[in-house]
Order: C-alpha cells, then structure tokens, then sequence
C-alpha cells in the first residue's frame, strides 16, 4: 500500500495504491474508486479498504483517492464542488495507469461517486469497466434523502443540547454549499446509462426503494452490458447504531471482486 | 512441407505482388494479369512449377474473387455514416494525435512536354474527382468514433504558377523546389482537405505538375491511375468524345465495408491465433540513434537515397532462387542482420506493406489498399545465411498466408505495450517495389514519376524502400530511399549504414554460406582510422621507473617542500622519503621481497601513504585494506593475496591475529631505528605493484594484479594529459581499497605537488569538504559522482583554478551541468581496475549538457580502445560494441584465477598485428569525431517491456528538478512484471507530486522511461563506499497487509470446522487460517453466533472477544487449549 500526493499546482490529491500481488503476464489491470461524498464516504472507508485488498489480491492495481476539498487531499470542503470532482478522477485514472502501466482502468463507484464515475466512463475512452454500488440516480431525491437523515440526525443531537450555529449548510456536520448542491441535483444517472459502452455491475442493496426500481427498468433495456446484483448486505454508507460505519457488506464485496474477474 | 510447395508460394507470392490473379478451373491454371505483369521468365517458372501451383492453390481453395460465394464485395447504398477501413481507422487515429502531420502524405509529379489547356485540364481534374469517391470523401467523428460520407461533389482549387514569361535559371531546381514545397503543403483531415493539385507552367509548351493526396484515400497504384483517368479525361474532352475508362463498379467504401464484415467471421480466428503467438513479446528495435529520443516521435524527417549495384542484385537473385527463395527474401534477410548487428539484437521486427487489390473489381479505385504486415526475424546463433534464408523464406511464408488480417486488428490481438516514442510491433518499414518499366500510366509527350522531394516528416526512426525496374533502360538496378528521423540520425550516419548493407549484401551473395555476423561492416579505411588513427596514443616513457624512485627523485630535488598534509601534522618529500624508507627496511627484515604481498589497513592519517611507500621499496605488493570493511571481506582478501605480513596499528590488529603483524604505532622506535636510505632491492616493470579486489558476480572478491610497469604508464598519462594540474596541491578522499586512490596518492608525489589527506569523517561531510577545499587551495579533485554531489549540497560555489575529475560511476548530466561552471577543467574518467585506474578520459565542455551523451572522450596515452561486436570484429561507427582496452595499462590478471583471466584478458588479432586486450563487459560506441560513448554495461542492461533503460538517465533526469535532492532508481517486480520506482528525498518545503514529476520527466525522457512509482524517503541509504545501499530501500510492491498465502487451507480439525462455521455466517468462501473473523466482515453480533456454533459442534466454550484481534488459526489453537482468550 503506498500513499502518495498526486495532482497538479494547487489541487494536491491523497491518493493510496495497491498495487496488484502475483505477477501478471497478462496485460496490466487497473480500478480507480471513485467514492461518495461527506458522511456516506467517512462511514464505509473501510468497506473499501477491504475492497482495495481483495481486488489487489486479484491482480489488480488499485487507486483509491480524497477527492480535492475532502480527506487529506488539498482544499477546504467548501472550495470543492462536482465540476472539480470530474477532474479529480481524470488525475486519478492518468495517475494510475502511468502507475500500472495499464492502458484502460475500470471504475467503483459509489453513491454519488458512481454517477461521477458513468459520466467518466461516458467522457473517456480509456475506461474498461464500471460497477455502480447503490447509485445516486436522481440527483433531487438523494439531496431529499440527504435532508431527511440530517434532520433525522440533527433532532436525536438535539434531544439534550442545541447545536452550535453553522457557517455553511450541512448535512451530518459536512458543508453542503449551495454551488454543490446545484451541481447534485442535476444528476440524472437514467439518462447516462444508455450512452454507456462498457460493461456495467450494478450493486444494490435490497434496502433501496424507488431508484432501485427505477435501475431495474434500465437494466432490462440494456441487458448484455449490464448485470444487476441486488445484495441483502446493509449499505456501508449509513452510519447503524451501535456498529457505527456499518457492516462489511461481504456479499456485496464478494459479487464486485468475482464479476471483476 | 516440400520444397516444390515452398517453391509454388514463392511464385504465388511474387505474382500476388504484381496484381496477377491465379485459379484453378476444371484441373487447370487460368490467370488474370495486368498488362506486362507476366514476363517470359515468369512464364517458364509457371510451367515448369505448374503441378506444385495447382497444389497449393487447391489447397487453399482458391477461387477467382468475383466466384468466392458469400465474400463478393458489393456496392452500398449508403452514402452517410460508412465505415472506415482498418487502415484508414489507424491513419485517422494518427491524425487526432498530429493534426495536419505531413508523415502520411504521397504525391506524384507528371511532366507534360506539350501545350495544356488549363482549363479542359481543370474540367478533367473535377472528372477524375466524380469518378473516384476516395476524393469526395469527408471524415467525421460520431461520438468519437469515425465515419465517411461521400459527398456528391467536390473540387480542388488547381493551383497554378506561370513562370513562362521569367523563366528560372536552373529549371530544374525550381521544379524540384516547387514539388517539395507540395510535398510539404500540410493537408487537414478535419477541414476535408485531403489533396491538392499544382501546376507550374515553364514554358508555353512544358508545365510540371504535382499531386499530393492523404495516404487515407490513395496508395501508390492510386497515383498511377490518377494520371491515366486524367489523361484520358482531358484528352477526352479535348476530343469532345467520352473517356474510354474501365467502368468502375465499386469504391473503396465497400471495399471498406465488406473488410469489416469478413473480419468478424470465424475465419479470421485462425489468423488471430497466428499473430498472437508469432509476435508475442516481440522486442523494440533499439536503433543506435545519434541524438536522444524524446517522449512523442519526431516529425522531422530525411531522406537519403542510395544505389545497388545491378550485379549484386542479380547474384542475390540467383543465389535466393536456388534455394526457393525469392529476393525480397534476400534482402530482407540481409536487411534484418545488419539491424541485427547495428542494434545488438538477435530478434527483429520489421514491417512491410502489402497490397490489398487482390479482390475483383479492385484494380482500378483509388484508395489506400495497403496492409502492413510485421516480418519477425530470427538472428540467433550467428547463423550462415543460406540458413538464414531458409528461416526468413519460412517466417515470410507463414506470415502472409495469414496477411489478409488487418493489422490493426493484429496489434489488437497481440496488445503489446504501447508508448508514445514507437510505433506498435515495429519500428522500421522495410518495402520492395517492383516497377513495371515497361507499362508508362500516362503514354504520349508526358512523363509521370515520384517527386522529387520529401515531406520533411519520417513515419518512423528508420524506414528502408528498395525499387527495381523489372523493365525498361533501368533494369535492374536498385534504387534504395532511406526515410529516417532526423532528429535521431544524422545524415552521415545513414550514408554509412548505406555502406553497410551493400557490403553484407555482396558477402551473401559471394559466399552464402558463411556468417553474415562475421562480416566486417566496416571498411578497411573506417578500420584503419578506428584502430590506428583514433587510437595514436603512443608516448615514450620510462617503464623502469617506478613509483616510489619517482618519489625520491623528487624528494632530492625538493626536500623541503611539504608532500602530505594529514589534518595539523605534515611531511616535506625528504621526511617522506626517509620515514618511508624506515619503514621499507624493516618489512625487508620480515622477509619483504620481490614477488610477496604486504596488506595494509590503517585509518586515513600520514602512516597510510607512508606504508604503502614502503611496501613498493621493500620490493613486495601493496594490498590495501580498508578498515571499515566488514571482517569477512577483509579475512577473504588475506587468505586469497596470501600476505607475509600487515602494517597496521594496535586499534586494528585485532582481525589479524592469525597474521603477522608490524604495529607502525607501537613499533614506532624500532622502525626509527632503520636505515632511512632506500632498501637494495632490484624491481622490474613487470613485478607486481599493488594486488586491489574487486566485487566478483559469485560475491568472492577477486584481486587484480597491477604491475610497477602499469602504474608508471599511467601516471606518465596523466601528467600528459593533466599538465600543471598534476603538480598541485590534491585533496585525497578516496579509499585506498579503491584503486582511484592511486592517482590521489602518487600522482602529486611524483610531480612534485602535495597530497591533502583528508580524515574518514571528512570524507562523507559537504562542509568539511569544502573548508578543505579552501584552506589548503586545492587545485585538483578526484571523487565519484556521490561524493561531488555531497560539495553541491553544501552550496559549494566552486573554485576558479581548480580541475576536477570524476569516475568511478557514469556522470550524470545534471551533476556535468553544475560541475562545469564551478571549476576550471572538468574531466570525465573512465576505467577498470584490471587496465590501472583510468583508460579514457573527456574533458567535459558545455555542448555534451543537455545532449543525451555520457561521453567518456578517447584514450589515455599508450592505451587504445577497440569497440568490438560479438563476433570479435570491429563495430562501425554509432553501432554498440563491448569496450575493450590494450596498452601500457592492462593489468597482470586475476591473483589465483587464471581461468578467469584467460576470459577476461585475451588477446585481440587486429589490423594484422596481435594486442593482448582487457575485456572490459561495458557497452560503448565511438562517434565520427573520434570520442567514445559510454552506454552502460553488457550484462546489466535493464529492459522494462522491452526497452532498454539507462538507470543512470532516469536518476539524472530527476536529479535536475530543483525540489529533488536526491534519487536514485530501481527496478522492482510488481505485479504487472517490472517495473521503474523512483526513491527521492526532496528539499524541505518542496515535495512535488507524482502527477507533476510526470510531466517534468516527459519532457525529458521517452515515457517507458517514466517510473510507475515513487517513493519518498529521508534520505537514499548509502553504504560505506559511498554506493546506494539497496537492500535498504523499501519495495512498494510487497504486500504489507496480507500476512500469509491465501492458497493455504485451514488444517484439518479444529481449524476446519471454524472455517466452515465463518463461511456460513459470513457467506465467504476460502477462508485462510490468517484470517480475521471482523476483516472479513464479521461484527459482534455474528461473534455470538461463531461462539454459539463452536459450543455446538465441537463442545468447546469460546469467548467471543477472541475473534477480535486473532487470526482463525490462532482462535482454533485457542479453542483447543479448551476456553480461547484473549492474548492466548
């Protein structure tokens, strides 16, 4: 596992490689995660971690990454927004295949780092294959989502003590600027699908309500391309009590490492 | 396969080439041929081949293409969205990276002698463009993927100049001006101009006029029936009658599509299947190239044109038919040793195209019906070249019965590894055309014929083009047009490879069977200059004079003058030479004499010069040893040299106790109490002076013999090539362990400087260095790279007089470009130990920074360096060859290892006289100007898919950006196979990315240059010796997280059954006994479970908390001590 800084001028993004175990004598394989945003990104950290892990031991080279404005990447939360993020994944994918010396990667995304990841996929050339984990499908509904957890959450921490007041709008105490959460809502991951050639993985957890069905409908109009899995595991991004950050979603980790090959 | 078979798929082979159609109908052999495509000869080899060819096209099933059912080409409605042939997808592909790049345009020039009517011949033009779609065709991307349309007009604007009433003075200068500036006119794929027609009129009644067109709508037959259409059509409406054309039936978008649909039939697969195993992990040509190549390929191309003799074309010919072969066969053999040669490579890819036409219907179209098909040659083994020929006839056989697949689609299949400095699967094109001389495209008072010109741009590093008139005044003659990069290669340097091939062309013919490896490629006068001229280094010196009467001569002529400065204490040359001889008389009364050995190990102080003085007066060998080597090493080189004794102090006797010892320090009274006159003892040049060891590749060091004669050689060249230098004042650094020491040592002594001894701490300090430097007005310095390094790092400005040498590893450029500034004369020193410290030096001048070059200059005096080819035989100029050196400096050899000697020391017949040489395992070339380059060593070259890679290059590369502060480079095997890593340490505040390192890199270096990884550390680890010490370098390619092999199973038992229940409860499979229950996914409340389960199937109570930080085997082990706890 080797972290390290990659990025140009100001946008100085943490990145972690693992690289692929086993020698290969195959041409290189290489993935790049492209994660969800805020809590959801905190609580299943180490969902993907383990991910990383697994897909090295597969013969894959791994690069898992802070978007700019998140984690130990540079900037401050409220200096990034969506637009910046798509960049951010090119860096990435540049940035590992000079690693891996791979000439396509495939993309795991997640959440919202999976709707990044098909815009990617539809943007470049060099993208071999994408699995979308419990997607952000209409960009309105997961800010509608995101509001319900957040008062959901702000009312439990309320119960005893009032909250400190807020600079910026927040959902679960990460900045929400406006700037992003326009950029959020117009997601629309539907309209994406179809214009996607590679070979697509569609996770969801059977949790998910109407998206999910939405998915489904998708999925029956483009069959070869793309294989749904739907997992009985919890989402990793939602934060339980009292496991905190969630289970490991084995079999969700287990569906994505096979179909990855 | 019978030879009559191999005989037939030559003949079908040659005729294909020429447009010629073969079946078999009813038993019996029917052709279609293009005018004069089937000569008389032809004719006699057909029938007297007849039965074989019947065979083979039998076997093949071979139809005429108009009758292959289900594979006919057909017209297409369409005239929007079509496909683009596999050719044209990769041509349009170059485009998008190059835009507008003038690598793939062709053109043609026609000289009419005759009146023209501009304007019918405008009307004729716009004729030609509605008969031929290829001109009326548009490329547009769709969704990044490109499509054609064909418009149903197009026009190009006939551009004309009229230097009738001016005519230039030579016309036929500015004829050939005016078609090269055509060639040059760039043509723009995304505006759809992908041709252009010129006409300069020179007279009322001469006009010369160029067409150039895109090779993505037209190849060289295209030119051809360019200028046919167009005469008929102009004469036809001069005529006022229709033009008298075949009628064509289809386009090349057809042609286009139906490529398509037949590369998606089964049939290909076998053809897939081929190439991937014939051009797996086939080699990059590494062209020795005169300038460095750079991250994107070069545009800038040259042409050189050269001729065959047509008697050597014949006597190929004949010599390639007696063995079924044919003479592209021939020359393709010929042509793929001498790259074999030039590049140091035994396997060679290289490209040839091939005509596409061979369906009905075909013949007439314009369009580029070209398919490159790669030619991999086996050069193993030196082999005679009958032989040769055999495997080339063989490889070429194969590899165009499977030809018909596109070879887009064959770089597909065998994927190799792409960068932006080559070209996929091969680097070179090597192309026969054969002319029909006697078919003129355009009859009557016009001439048609290729410009005269280039475009300025090469398609690749090297491309080689061989036409010979099959008919007509030119016969057979052999025209051959080099088209090279010329930002690698120099004119001179084609010119000269030019030479090369003819000579091994005229060795194949002359004597076929023997080693085209073993042909000299060099001329006698190249020879001659290399091996006299170059190597005129011969200076009278006395051999008989050894080091140390070099010293006491010295010491008479100046006694008082300070000869060694050790820290505060000092000695002038008459204290030296007495204390020295002190010492000298009491290892004589040891049993010190000619033809034993004395080891020497003391700390760095005035003792050590003395001693090793010492050694030499008492008539022994010096064999020094360095105290800060480890004990072993050292007992090594003592029971190898076999010491009669060690002049040493008390601090270090200790190692030596089963030695006999003399104590400098505590025996310091009875050693005064010699004689302080020189010993009687007789020495000859030939007698050993000191005994140095040298890592030896199985870890046991081996000892190099240096004799007295060797020693004073070089002491004589240096002060020849050093002047003044030589006799001032020396900062020694050096270990004397290391022979480089020597010239530290005695050269200021025997010429009359002084000698600054700096201490061991001193050694390795940039500040105590640089103090040293200026107190003592240094004016010459000996040090590695790392050590020069360690003065830069400390800020060292430099000294106005002082001269610097450095050696002992390759230069870096980035380390040249400071040094030169800093100091008065920088040399770059170049040597082994077994020739006496150095053999070659360079004085480094501003011109070799920034060129790519690691110049090591020419050879020292009474030395001379050959370059030589495996063979034994002497490498050309700019061809890599292992360096070997002969002269007043070659060593005795290896102490007690007279079989490595004899492979190492060998002796050379060359020019007709015989030298005993030093084989010295590096890799060099001369250049024309007579200086050396080193490349690196022979068996160390690193290869990373392919490429060969220069460490040394990359770390110089980093070294130049300013946040580094140190680098060094390595190759580790990842997962992919090997791979660069880079360790840095930075200044502070400074750390890059490795998306910005990139980026500085590729504007230095190819990309297969760049390393996959970096890695930030401190400081790079260094070993005493001042080398990088790699074992402590961390790999980031070991798995740090995973502590055991997932391919072991759990143990039958305990083991297995809390596998099994952690599968159940977790749904994984090929749980390990490494395991942990929560990185797999467990939580606590599955941990009851676990607890619950291992209570029901084995009995045994489990605390739960077990799983939390223990592996499966550790629980299981746990379980079995009957109650698991924590810790346990």
């Amino acid at each position: 596992m080797t972290p390290f800084f990659f990025g140009e001028g100001q946008r100085r993004l943490f990145g972690v490689y693992d690289p692929a175990e086993g020698l290969n004598a195959k041409a290189p394989r290489a993935v790049v995660f492209c994660a969800p945003w805020g809590p959801e990104y905190t609580f299943s950290h180490g969902v993907f971690r383990r991910l990383a892990l697994n897909l090295a031991a597969g013969g894959y080279h791994v690069l898992r990454f802070d978007y700019f404005g998140a984690g130990d990447s540079a900037g401050e939360s409220t200096e990034a927004d969506l637009e910046g993020w798509r960049t951010d994944i090119d860096s990435a994918i540049d940035e590992l295949k000079s690693m891996a010396g791979a000439l396509r990667v495939s993309l795991i995304g997640a959440r919202i780092g999976a709707a990044l990841a098909a815009e990617a996929a539809v943007r470049r050339v060099d993208i071999d294959r994408l699995v979308l984990w419990d997607p952000v499908v209409v960009g309105r509904s997961y800010l509608d989502e995101l509001e319900l957890k957040h008062a959901a959450w702000v009312n439990e921490r309320t119960r005893y003590l009032p909250l400190p007041p807020a600079d910026t709008p927040n959902r679960l105490c990460h900045p929400l600027p406006a700037r992003i959460e326009q950029q959020m809502a117009a997601i629309d991951l539907a309209g994406l699908l179809t214009r996607l050639k590679q070979k697509i993985l569609l996770v969801l957890s059977e949790s998910r309500g109407t998206d999910a069905a939405a998915l489904g409908t998708i999925a029956n109009v483009i069959p070869n391309r793309l294989t749904l899995e739907r997992v009985r595991d919890r989402p990793p991004w939602r934060e339980d009590s009292p496991e905190f950050g969630g289970p490991m979603p084995v079999n969700a980790l287990g569906r994505i490492t096979a179909w990855m090959g | 396969m019978s030879h009559s078979y191999m005989i037939a798929e030559a003949i079908l082979l040659r005729l294909s080439a020429r447009g010629v159609d073969l079946w078999v109908e009813a038993g019996n052999l029917r052709f279609r041929a293009p005018r004069n495509a089937i000569d008389a000869d032809s004719r006699q080899e057909i029938a007297a081949n007849r039965d074989a060819i019947i065979s083979v096209l039998n076997e093949r099933g071979v139809q005429p293409a108009s009758q292959a059912a289900g594979e006919r080409i057909r017209p297409r409605a369409a005239a929007t969205g079509l496909p683009l042939s596999s050719v044209q997808k990769r041509l349009w592909f170059l485009d998008q990276i190059d835009p507008g790049s003038l690598r793939y345009s062709i053109g043609s020039s026609l000289r009419v002698r005759e009146p023209l009517d501009l304007d019918i011949f405008a009307a004729a033009v716009d004729d030609l463009f509605a008969r031929h779609e290829a001109f009326r065709t548009r490329i547009v991307a769709v969704d990044g993927e490109p499509v054609l349309d064909v418009l149903p007009r197009a026009r190009i604007a006939l551009d004309v100049v009229d230097l009738s009433s001016d005519p230039p003075t030579d016309v036929e200068e500015a004829v050939r001006t005016f078609g090269r500036e055509a060639l040059r006119t760039p043509l723009s794929m995304a505006e759809g101009k992908l041709a252009l027609m010129r006409a300069v009129r020179l007279t009322p009644s001469e006009y010369f006029i160029v067409f150039v067109v895109h090779h993505i709508i037209a190849d060289g037959r295209s030119l051809d029936i360019v200028w046919r259409d167009l005469h008929e059509f102009y004469h036809a409406r001069a005529e006022r009658r229709s033009a008298r054309l075949p009628l064509l039936k289809l386009q090349y978008s057809d042609f286009a599509s139906w490529e398509r649909n037949r590369a998606q039939t089964k049939g290909f697969a076998g053809h897939i299947a081929f190439w991937r195993e014939t051009l797996a992990q086939a080699p990059r040509l590494d062209l020795p190239v005169d300038r460095p190549r750079r991250a994107q390929g070069s545009s800038r191309g040259g042409r050189y044109c050269g001729h065959i003799d047509k008697a050597d074309v014949e006597a190929l010919k004949d010599v390639a038919r007696t063995r079924g072969a044919t003479l592209f066969m021939a020359l393709l053999a010929v042509w793929q040793t001498l790259l074999s040669r030039l590049c140091g490579q035994d396997d060679i890819v290289v490209g040839t195209p091939l005509a596409t036409r061979d369906e009905e219907g075909l013949a007439d179209i314009v369009g580029c019906f070209v398919n490159d098909v790669a030619l991999r040659g086996d050069l193993s083994g030196s082999p005679r070249f009958t032989e040769l020929l055999e495997r080339t006839k063989n490889r070429t056989l194969a590899a165009f019965r499977h030809s018909d697949l596109p070879f887009d689609m064959v770089v597909e299949a065998v994927n190799p590894p792409r960068t932006s400095s080559y070209p996929p699967l091969f680097q070179t094109l090597f192309t026969l055309m054969d002319f029909q001389g006697g078919e003129d495209p355009a009859p009557g008072s016009t001439v048609a014929a290729p410009i005269d010109g280039d475009t300025g741009a090469s398609r690749f590093d090297l491309s080689l083009e061989l036409s010979r008139a099959s008919a007509g005044p030119q016969a057979g003659a052999m025209l051959a047009a080099y088209e090279y990069d010329a930002v690698l290669f120099e004119e001179a340097t084609i010119e000269r490879l030019h030479g090369q091939f003819r000579r091994l062309l005229r060795a194949a013919h002359q004597t076929p069977e023997a080693r085209l490896h073993d042909v000299p490629l060099v001329s006698d006068d190249e020879a001659h200059r290399m091996a006299n001229d170059w190597n005129a280094t011969a200076h009278r010196f006395d051999r008989e004079r050894p080091v140390h009467r070099q010293i006491a001569e010295i010491a008479r002529q100046h006694p008082g003058t300070v000869a060694i400065r050790a820290g505060t204490a000092e000695l002038d040359f008459a204290a030296f030479d007495a204390q020295s001889n002190e010492i000298a008389h009491r290892l004589v009364g040891l049993g010190a004499k000619t033809g034993t050995r004395v080891g020497v190990c003391l700390e760095r102080g005035l003792n050590l010069p003395l001693a090793l003085a010492a050694v030499l007066k008492a008539g022994a060998a010096y064999v020094p040893l360095d105290p800060a080597h480890p004990v072993e090493r050292t007992r090594l080189i003592l029971e190898d040299a076999d010491v009669m004794c060690v002049l040493t102090t008390s601090d270090l006797a200790g190692q030596f106790a089963f030695a006999s010892v003399l104590l400098l320090d505590e025996q310091a009274t009875a050693i005064a109490a010699a004689p302080d006159r020189p010993p009687q003892v007789s020495i000859g040049a030939d007698d050993i002076a000191y005994l140095i060891y040298t890592s030896g590749s199985t870890g046991r060091p081996k000892g190099v013999e240096v004799t007295h004669g060797n020693l004073a050689a070089f002491l004589d060249a240096m002060r020849l090539k050093l002047g003044p230098a030589a006799g001032k004042t020396l900062l020694a650094v050096t270990t004397p362990a290391f022979d480089i020491a020597g010239l530290e040592l005695w050269l200021p002594l025997t010429s009359g400087g002084r000698v600054v001894l700096a201490d061991s701490a001193d050694t390795v300090d940039g500040s105590a260095l640089t103090s040293l430097i200026d107190a003592h007005d240094i004016g010459l310095f000996q040090a590695t790279p790392t050590t020069w390094r360690l003065l830069l790092e400390d800020g060292w400005q430099g000294k106005a007089d002082l001269t610097a040498l450095c050696g002992g590893e390759a230069m870096p450029v980035d380390l040249a470009e400071a040094l030169i500034d800093r100091v008065e004369n920088l040399w770059n020193v170049y040597g082994p130990t077994e020739t006496t410290v150095w053999s070659a030096m360079h004085r480094v001048v501003a011109a070799d920074v920034g060129g790519g070059r690691r110049p090591i200059g020419g050879p020292i005096p009474n030395t001379r360096i050959y370059v030589l080819e495996p063979s034994g035989t002497l490498a050309p100029v700019g061809a890599p060859g292992e360096l070997v050196i002969a002269g007043d400096g070659v060593a005795r050899g290896y102490r007690n290892r007279p079989d490595l000697t004899a492979e190492r020391f060998v002796d050379l017949r060359i020019l007709g006289r015989t030298e005993r040489v030093y084989r010295t395992g590096d890799l060099a070339r001369w250049r024309a100007d007579a200086t050396l380059d080193f490349i690196g060593r022979r068996d160390g070259q690193i290869k990373i898919r392919g490429f060969r890679i220069e460490l040394g290059e990359v770390e110089a590369a980093l070294s130049s950006h300013p946040a580094v502060r140190q680098a060094y480079v390595s190759v580790s095997n990842g997962g992919s196979g090997s791979a660069l890593v880079a360790y840095l340490a930075f200044w502070l505040g400074g750390e890059p990315t490795t998306s910005e390192l990139r980026r500085y890199l590729r504007a230095k270096l190819p990309d297969y240059m760049v390393p996959a990884l970096f890695v930030t550390l401190e400081a790079v680890p260094l070993l005493p010796s001042g080398k990088v010490d790699r074992a402590r370098l961390p790999n980031p390619f070991r798995a740090g997280t995973r502590a055991h092999r997932r391919d072991e199973p759990p143990a039958d038992g305990i083991e297995r059954t809390l596998a099994d229940i952690w599968c159940e409860l977790l749904d994984a499979r090929d749980i390990g006994p490494g395991d942990n229950f929560f990185e797999l996914g467990g939580h606590s409340l599955l941990s009851l479970r676990v607890a619950a389960a291992v209570q029901r199937r084995l009995g045994s109570r489990m605390d739960p908390r077990a799983l939390y930080f223990q592996s499966l085997r550790e629980v299981a082990a746990g379980i079995q001590r009957n109650g698991a706890g924590l810790g346990q």
